[in-house]
């Protein structure tokens, strides 16, 4: 028995792009870019003549209140049933069932599961012979700590997918709902894990002979999910799967890092950001994102730490990007340029720069890490940013710590100075 | 470093002094108000800075140069540090080595070490006022640093820096929700969004229960749609059958009153008018009749009495053709008497004119004249003679005019002759050789006549008086030679002339004799021609002696008046003919006058009358047959009219059986009734009609549903109930709608999301923003954290030493009674000491002179740290020891001696006793005179003491 399927997850459909500047013609770009990445996904179920499409968790966010989502995944999921295709879908930790007040309204070929674990047939349109099995568990509510995989089992010799929202091996980057590890997932011996929870794409063969995939969310939301993302199409044939990851989002972030220590002045830094730019942001998504990030020792860290300097900077980068086909939108320049420190000789030379490495090096331990933290004003940071739902500084500690470090030296370094 | 030479320029009272030190130790002393914190206030300024403008210790004199210099002794060798007031509060700063150059002010610095003012001041230049303070000092953050600073290898830069992290992490968050901190403003804007956002709420919830409201609200106002559609219905159907009513009872009482005539139904529906009709038709046909017999009659009276005589009537044709051919020619005949007169007045006419002709006689003989074709002979004749005579008149001409010319040339001959007879005869030389040659002897002979003269007489008046004589004579005789040579050439001039007028006048004699010749000719031709002219003449029987011109003119007059008599003739002929038909005609008419009895002998008059009566005539036959055509007519209409009037009795007939009448009067009662009987059915017909229009029900229906409804009285009832039922209903639908739109424009507002989407956007924006900045924030707060953690550690390695160097010189200073000085780590920047039995004792608790020695003593240990750790540097103190014993006095100036193999010591005294420890260690002593002793401003003021 051959078929196909779409496996999709995380649309987050209408969460706000972070960070990005309202530029003009980009805007509606943006501000629909979530929705055109299902559009693409319902596209490509129809042109790829798929047989069923699913979606594991996190279709929207509670928080983002948006009709407009929900409406939008309405009308979506009504073409592929006017075409006769299938969905199924399960809730995540961002649209537990808990929120679902029912104004969704389906098309009767879209089966949402429940809070208890449900296996459905699937069969082709006019059809009796049976195609696969689709198994899937919603969250209940937002915070699930329980293993839902344990619900899972295989019932049959066909072709088995379980659909779950689930955080496999304890990805510390992600919220550790439904946690799960590989050997429960191929414990319950089923052929195809479509999972959502984690925005980057992933497969993991399990021991059973099944696979675990997760397809990345299909439209990243941030300088924090780069590259190109999209859905996985499933091909199986006699009961092995084959997978084809497909590129649907509508901007494509990226994260590009630039050396600037042999770059002598501005200028030279500005044509290399360009340089740059052009050869990340190619032909395919309708724009780019792009956070630059400005690494490395040299001349140029002191000018850049000029008020004013960055800024610029990004103005003129921003203006060149914006005309390029795709447009590309620079989110922003970050310098994490340094000036230039040789910690191994600072600290065998002593003083107080090899006391401060000294200091930091014992701040890199868990204890030392606490103790830094322990500081009274960074803890009344922590607690507002904990009210206002941003996300601590010290979740990225050692980095911090290491800047915090590079910052001090260079402070005292000034004495060496003209 | 050392300080070699202080040269004050201008500062406070001082003006242009020099004070030399020595590199180990020195005491300035000086009474009191001499200058002795102005010199340290001095060096303070040329190191580091005036004080501010505002500032009381900036020792600016009123007039005159501000500042000074000061000779340093350092590592790199000697440097003048010059600074002197300028643009700046602070005072213009110059480096200069001993040969001049201008050095960089760094130079300065590092020969300072780069020593932070505050530590120098603190340390290494103090007064007593800093002495006491220096716990408090000590204790705050920047001195802290800067004494900490002081002995530790690369943290020159340490205070700068715990500085710059402070400011830079206090502008991004502190602990108060001051929004002038950026952190602190994005947290606030965050947390503002957030409550909007939480007081939206569920949006998806709120549109998923207005979705379900609005669907709530569509059924119902379905359902309040279809109820008002069978209440609008059934109010129709009451008001129709409430419309209805009233008909229904007038239909019953129409079918009453018809059930009370009789069965009427065949009758005819228009028999009554078709009855009158054709009663008044009958009537009409019957006087019609009448009026055409009574015309009859009078037509028949009328063609009896219009007769027409038979006679005239048989003739009238011929009659008619004799007035017609009298008519033609009446108008001949009236012209015959004028015709003939003309004729007569011509025929006078032309016999005047052969009179006049000289052709006396009868017409009748120029119709016999010949004057066919000898016309053209007597032409022939009268040009030949013209030509003739013309050629005649030409020799004639020519003839006298050659012979006049003869004439005048023979005179003009006979003149020349007799001028040439009379002209001298000429000589015989030739007169051409004369000019020149006699003209050229006659000079020469002159010329030798006068020379000889000259030579001669040897008068000049005589010779000049001979020449005069000579030359005159010689004069005359060339005038005579040309006299004679021109009449020579006058004589040949008139020869030759004579020759050439001899033989013109011999021409003109030939031309003359050619000319009489011509002539000669000319007359024998023209008489000749009048010869032939007369033998024309007499041919033709014309009068002789005529001139061809007047034979030509005659000939063509006397061929018009032949003409003109035939024509004379020939129109008398014709008037003969006129008049004979003329005369024919009118008697013809007389007679048919005669004949017809009208008794006149003029024949117009004659045509006339039997014109007239031929006309009478024609007109009684049309008469006549005018009123036997409508006598004819009226017989027809006659009978027409009988038939028509047969018809229509019929018609009434078969009427009166349609209408089952046997007379008229019947007929027409039961036509009333049947009229009645229609008006009734057709009303009937109408109120049905009218009932199943309204009710939109058969009429047996709409009885039953009336019946059944209980009648009109019910029906009003039932119809009022009905209207308020259904105004409710529209009420409650007009709700309905307007709460409908209103939920329509909500959920669409929602569905566009504008706000959440801008919120969640502004939200997300904040978000990365405080993320970012409490980055940065952390970074410093780290790194301050790290820093201080460095210190700590630092300290923790360095303490002891400045620690020990400063119980040892407190235990010197005290002889002993306190051992130990220790810092507390549980309270940080507090000092203890410990006695020499063991006890502690806070700073706090130490007499104001213990204390200050303590405070002495951790300075000098600072002092001796920071020139190990560093270099040297001067230590100047003003007066310091004041409150010290004279034992701890004496005791603190060795110290200083001590400190003073490395460090330079400058101390100011106002004492005596202190100048003279210095003095008794070996102190260079200089003494600072009081102003009122000073003799000029410009003397030297310090005197060097033994």
């Amino acid at each position: 028995m051959q078929f196909r399927f779409v496996h999709a997850a995380d649309l987050h459909l209408d969460s706000p792009l972070r960070g990005v500047p309202a530029q003009g013609s980009l805007r509606a770009t943006f501000e629909g870019a979530t929705f055109a990445a299902l559009s693409h996904i319902v596209d490509l179920c129809l042109s790829q003549k798929a047989d069923f499409l699913v979606l594991a968790g996190d279709l929207f966010e509670f928080r983002d209140r948006s009709v407009r989502a929900r409406l939008a995944l309405r009308r979506e999921l009504c073409r592929l049933h006017e075409a006769e295709i299938p969905s199924f879908i399960v809730h995540g930790n961002h649209d537990p069932l808990s929120t679902d007040n029912g104004m969704l309204k389906l098309p009767p070929s879209v089966k949402v599961f429940g809070a208890r674990w449900e296996e459905m047939e699937v069969r082709r349109a006019g059809s009796s012979a049976l195609l696969c099995r689709v198994q899937g568990v919603s969250y209940p509510e937002e915070r699930v700590g329980e293993n839902l995989s344990r619900m899972f089992h295989r019932s049959g010799p066909e072709f088995t997918v379980g659909l779950l929202h689930a955080n496999l091996e304890g990805r510390r980057e992600h919220p550790n709902y439904a946690p799960c590890t590989l050997a429960d997932l191929s414990q319950r011996g089923l052929d195809y894990w479509a999972l959502g929870h984690v925005h980057t794409r992933a497969e993991h063969a399990l021991d059973c002979g099944g696979i675990a995939v997760y397809p990345g969310n299909p439209q990243g939301r941030h300088a924090g999910e780069t590259g190109e993302r999209g859905c996985v199409v499933v091909d199986v044939a006699d009961g092995r799967s084959v997978r084809r990851f497909v590129p649907v989002e509508s901007v494509r972030w990226h994260r590009l890092e630039l050396d600037v220590s042999t770059l002598e002045s501005l200028e030279a830094l500005l044509s290399a950001m360009e340089e740059k730019v052009y050869q990340s942001c190619g032909e395919g998504p309708d724009a780019h994102a792009v956070r630059l990030v400005l690494m490395g020792e040299g001349a140029l860290h002191r000018e850049l730490a000029s008020p004013g300097a960055l800024g610029e900077l990004e103005d003129e980068l921003r203006r060149c990007a914006m005309e390029r086909t795709p447009p590309v939108a620079v989110e922003s320049i970050v310098d994490e340029t340094c000036a230039h420190v040789e910690l191994d000789r600072l600290m065998a030379s002593g003083g107080l720069a090899g006391a401060v490495v000294s200091a930091a090096k014992a701040a890199r331990t868990e204890g030392g890490l606490a103790a830094a933290w322990a500081d009274r004003d960074l803890a009344r940071l922590e607690g507002a940013l904990r009210r206002a739902g941003v996300r601590s500084p010290r979740e990225e500690g050692r980095r911090v710590l290491n800047r915090a470090m590079a910052r001090a030296l260079e402070l005292l370094q000034e004495e060496a100075g003209p | 470093m050392r300080i070699d030479l202080f040269r004050v320029h201008g500062f406070g009272h001082f003006a242009n002094v020099e004070l030399a030190l020595s590199p180990a130790l020195n005491v300035v002393f000086g009474p009191n108000e001499a200058g002795k914190s102005t010199l340290l206030a001095f060096v303070r300024a040329v190191l580091f800075g005036f004080r501010r403008r505002t500032d009381a210790a900036r020792y600016e004199p009123a007039r005159g140069d501000f500042g000074g210099e000061l000779l340093l002794a350092t590592e790199s060798g000697p440097l003048w540090v010059r600074r002197v007031g300028g643009r700046r509060y602070e005072g213009e700063l110059t480096v200069r080595a001993p040969s001049g150059e201008r050095l960089s002010p760094s130079a300065l610095l590092e020969a300072l070490s780069g020593i932070s003012r505050e530590l120098f001041f603190q340390v290494f230049a103090f007064g007593p006022d800093e002495v006491a303070s220096f716990q408090k000092l000590a204790s705050q953050g920047s001195v802290s640093e800067a004494l900490f600073a002081a002995g530790m290898r690369g943290a020159r830069r340490l205070p700068q820096a715990v500085q710059e992290l402070r400011n830079s992490s206090e502008a991004i968050f502190g602990s108060s929700r001051r929004a002038k901190r950026e952190l602190n403003r994005v947290l606030l804007e965050l947390e503002r969004v957030q409550q909007r956002l939480s007081e939206i709420g569920d949006r998806p919830a709120q549109y998923a229960q207005a979705a379900a409201q609005l669907e709530a609200i569509d059924s119902e106002l379905q359902r309040l749609e279809q109820r008002a559609e069978q209440l609008t219905a059934e109010r129709d159907q009451l008001a129709k059958l409430r419309s209805a009513a009233g008909f229904i009872g007038q239909l019953a009482a129409v079918e009453a009153r018809l059930a009370s005539l009789p069965p009427l139904e065949e009758f005819p529906v228009d028999g009554l008018a078709r009855l009158d009709e054709l009663g008044r038709q009958i009537a009409q046909v019957r006087a019609e009749a009448e009026a055409v017999e009574c015309r009859t009659a009078a037509l028949t009276r009328e063609l009896a009495a219009a007769l027409v005589p038979e006679q005239l009537a048989a003739r009238e044709p011929r009659l008619r053709s004799e007035i017609a051919e009298f008519q033609s020619r009446l108008e001949q005949f009236r012209s015959l008497p004028p015709r003939r007169a003309a004729l007569a007045q011509r025929q006078m006419q032309l016999v005047s004119k052969l009179e006049q002709l000289g052709m006396a006689g009868e017409l009748s003989q120029l119709s016999s004249l010949e004057l066919g074709d000898g016309k053209e002979q007597l032409l022939r004749l009268r040009d030949d003679t013209h030509r003739l005579r013309a050629a005649a008149e030409r020799a004639q001409q020519e003839f006298t005019s050659s012979s006049a010319a003869c004439s005048e040339q023979t005179l003009a001959l006979e003149r020349l002759e007799a001028q040439r007879d009379r002209a001298p005869a000429p000589v015989a030389s030739s007169p051409r050789r004369f000019p020149l040659s006699w003209l050229m002897a006659s000079l020469v002979l002159l010329a030798l006549f006068a020379l000889a003269a000259v030579f001669a007489f040897g008068s000049p008046a005589r010779v000049a008086a001979l020449s005069a004589l000579i030359a005159g004579a010689t004069f005359w005789a060339l005038q005579r030679r040309a006299a004679r040579l021109e009449a020579a050439e006058t004589r040949e001039r008139l020869e030759r002339e004579i020759q050439s007028g001899s033989a013109a006048r011999a021409k003109l004699l030939l031309q003359q004799r050619l000319a009489a010749e011509e002539l000669d000719a000319a007359r024998s031709s023209a008489a000749a021609i009048h010869r032939e002219l007369e033998s024309f003449l007499a041919a033709h029987r014309l009068p002789a002696g005529l001139s061809a011109e007047g034979a030509v003119d005659l000939w063509t007059e006397l061929a018009s008046l032949q003409q003109r008599a035939a024509d004379l003739e020939s129109e008398r002929g014709l008037l003969a003919a006129d008049e004979l038909l003329c005369a024919r005609a009118a008697q013809a008419v007389c007679a048919s006058a005669q004949r017809a009895g009208l008794g006149t002998a003029d024949p117009q008059a004659a045509a006339a009358a039997l014109a007239t009566l031929l006309d009478r005539v024609r007109e009684v036959q049309h008469e006549r047959r005018r009123l036997s055509e409508s006598l004819h007519a009226k017989r027809e209409e006659a009978a027409r009219l009988a038939r028509g009037r047969a018809a229509l009795e019929e018609s009434v007939a078969r009427l009166l059986e349609q209408g089952a009448c046997a007379d008229e009067m019947e007929f027409r009662r039961r036509a009333e009734q049947a009229g009645a009987f229609r008006g009734l059915t057709q009303e009937a017909g109408e109120l049905t009609l009218r009932i199943e229009v309204a009710t939109g029900l058969a009429l047996a229906c709409a009885r039953r549903a009336l019946e059944q409804r209980g009648g009109l009285e019910a029906l009003l009832a039932a119809s009022r109930s009905l209207a308020s039922q259904l105004s409710d209903l529209i009420g409650r639908k007009s709700a309905l709608s307007e709460q409908r739109g209103h939920l329509r424009a909500l959920l669409e507002a929602w569905e566009a999301d504008a706000e959440i989407r801008t919120l969640r956007e502004t939200e997300e924006k904040l978000r990365a923003q405080a993320a970012e900045l409490s980055q940065k924030y952390s970074v410093d707060r780290l790194a301050l954290s790290l820093l201080a953690e460095a210190r700590r550690r630092h300290e923790k390695d360095q303490q002891p030493r400045i620690i020990q160097l400063a119980s040892r010189t407190f235990q010197e200073l005290t002889a002993g009674r306190y051992l130990q000085i220790y810092a507390s780590s549980e309270e940080p920047g507090s000092l203890f000491v410990c006695d020499s039995s063991g006890r502690d004792w806070p700073t706090e608790a130490l007499s104001r002179g213990t204390r200050e020695q303590l405070f002495f003593a951790f300075r000098l240990a600072v002092v001796e740290e920071f020139g190990e750790a560093r270099c040297p540097l001067p230590v100047i103190i003003d007066d310091i020891l004041v409150n010290f014993d004279p034992s701890r006095a004496r005791r603190a100036v060795q110290t200083l001696a001590r400190l003073s193999s490395r460090h330079q010591v400058v101390a100011f005294t106002c004492h005596p006793e202190v100048r003279d420890l210095f003095k008794s260690e070996g102190a260079r002593a200089v003494e600072i005179e009081t102003r009122e002793r000073w003799p000029t401003a410009d003397a030297a003021r310090f005197a060097e003491t033994a």
